[in-house]
């Protein structure tokens, strides 16, 4: 059966979006600036889809290519314009900044480190009957479903208290990551208190996630109020809105970040058992894994700590990662004393 | 992403990997659609718009790797999750071997190719891809020399293009060892064999 039929059939699926790659990369290559309104349109098909990107960077991979074949066919017709002078007058071309979108995930950061914080006793001022405290051991994702309808799903090592009553839905969460889908209530709020901060929601998804000193909160559905847990007037910090994620060093100081709703999805990749990764050092994707398993990941050579991390893994697996990584980072993945080890593949 | 460098490095490191993995997706994972294996590889590309690619050293396994990510990701995302096809994400070992020389398309068969892909092209559009590809004109040269706008020139040089990359996704591994069999791709959609 023909390649070529299948290679049709591909032709004619993906033929618009190669098509406009294919314009867009010979537009780009012009010694004209892009209009405003050229560049309004680029982004926008940019963000419509990431295969768009991909399909462009392609397209614009190719058709450099094709200089080097070009080169390789030299048959003797004498460039006309030199070579330099083209490359010069692209290089003039003022570039267009395209896709903003595209670069957001680079921002992000995997912190390093064991989640297994004490929060020095923060608040567990509600103890009362009624409350159930939950722990999930090492490399254990636990769901637990809530007498109110909402689902809480705990990562590894956490630990959350749960305490409902008539008038209020609380949570302490005092280690670890937990994610959170809520039931709507408008009579009584859901409130998740992590170190310094509350979070507080009427019907949303959303995580927290503490490491060390930081809260780190994400919200994937609806809206959450930040409150400042240490005043003792609880003042509102700020709303964090779906699609956002805050990030709490000190109560005075919270960053908040747009991030795209994809990227949104990709943190909360653990709640599948998965962890993904989007270029964050391998330093901090080792760190990752490890607060999943007894059986840890160490990497002997700085020089590959800081090397990126794309893809999704099994959280559970570190020895599938390893074999991934290293094969990807030309590295070599060693048991040895109780751990797998990364180093640099050996100089041939 | 407009970053001449990166668009070189994708071109050396990835782009000469590409019809393998294609080929490596038809043989092992047959419950993809060529639709599908398409938009893998878009997805594939877009990963490396903005990675830091300059520390990739293989680029062969990590194109690879990142497919195979990817179809994980994808499993992921279906609502109900297949096993099987889960199993047969993580039966899927990237090939250690590289395809040896007679695997590997060669240099006299790639400018064949070209060739080709030049002779089947429509007049003008032929025309305006030899000044800019084989006489180094700029398109702004182009238009001058052959009285048109630019405009003009970026389409006949945009149709040019996705002929090419059309072509290249016809090729995998297979087209090496075949040598280089004639074909125009431009009849066989009409044609139903199986």
């Amino acid at each position: 059966m023909g390649r070529n039929q299948r290679a049709a059939h591909m032709t004619q699926s993906n033929q618009g979006t190669d098509l406009k790659a294919a314009e867009w990369a010979v537009r780009l290559n012009s010694e004209r600036a892009l209009s405003a309104e050229e560049q309004r349109e680029l982004d926008q098909w940019l963000a419509t889809d990431t295969r768009h990107r991909g399909a462009l960077l392609r397209a614009r991979a190719v058709w450099a290519d094709l200089d080097r074949l070009a080169a390789m066919r030299g048959n003797g017709e004498a460039p006309r314009t030199p070579r330099e002078k083209h490359i010069d007058a692209l290089a003039a071309t003022a570039m267009p900044q395209v896709s903003q979108a595209a670069h957001s995930r680079r921002h992000f950061l995997i912190a390093a480190g064991l989640a297994g914080v004490s929060l020095g006793g923060a608040g567990l001022w509600w103890i009362e009957r009624g409350e159930r405290t939950y722990v999930s051991k090492l490399g254990e994702i636990r769901r637990v479903n809530l007498s109110d309808g909402s689902h809480m799903v705990l990562n590894t090592a956490s630990e959350a208290t749960v305490h409902f009553d008539k008038t209020r839905r609380e949570i302490e969460l005092a280690s670890g990551e937990g994610l959170f889908q809520v039931a709507k209530d408008p009579a009584r709020p859901f409130i998740v208190h992590a170190g310094s901060v509350s979070v507080r929601a009427v019907g949303t998804i959303f995580s927290v996630r503490t490491v060390d000193e930081r809260v780190d909160v994400t919200v994937t559905e609806g809206v959450v109020e930040l409150v400042d847990n240490s005043a003792s007037a609880g003042g509102l910090i700020r709303r964090v809105a779906a699609n956002e994620t805050a990030t709490v060093m000190d109560t005075r100081q919270v960053q908040v970040q747009n991030i795209r709703h994809d990227e949104a999805e990709r943190r909360l990749a653990w709640r599948d058992g998965m962890v993904d990764f989007a270029g964050e050092p391998l330093s901090s994707a080792v760190s990752e894994i490890n607060r999943h398993n007894h059986w840890h990941i160490v990497v002997d050579d700085p020089a590959l700590a800081s090397r990126p991390v794309v893809g999704l893994f099994k959280a559970n697996d570190p020895n599938g990662f390893a074999t991934t990584v290293a094969t990807a980072l030309g590295a070599r993945s060693v048991e040895q004393d109780d751990a797998i080890h990364l180093r640099l593949a050996a100089a041939p | 992403m407009d970053d001449p460098t990166r668009h070189h490095w994708v071109a050396s490191h990835i782009l000469p990997h590409e019809g393998e993995v294609r080929g490596w997706l038809r043989r092992r994972m047959r419950t993809l659609s060529p639709a599908d294996i398409d938009d893998l590889m878009q997805e594939a590309y877009s990963r490396l718009w903005s990675a830091e690619y300059r520390h990739v050293t293989n680029g062969r396994s990590y194109l690879f790797a990142v497919v195979r990510n990817l179809l994980l990701e994808q499993a992921r995302h279906a609502r109900i999750v297949p096993m099987v096809r889960l199993g047969e994400i993580d039966a899927l070992l990237i090939p250690t071997e590289e395809p040896g020389p007679d695997r590997r398309i060669s240099a006299r068969q790639e400018l064949e190719r070209l060739e080709r892909i030049v002779g089947d092209l429509p007049e003008q559009c032929r025309r305006a891809f030899q000044l800019q590809k084989f006489q180094n004109f700029s398109q702004r040269e182009i238009a001058q020399e052959m009285k048109i706008t630019e405009k003009t020139v970026e389409k006949h040089l945009a149709a040019a293009l996705v002929r090419v990359l059309g072509i290249l996704k016809e090729a995998d591994a297979d087209e090496a060892t075949h040598g280089t069999q004639p074909k125009s791709s431009t009849h066989d959609s009409e044609q139903s064999r199986d």
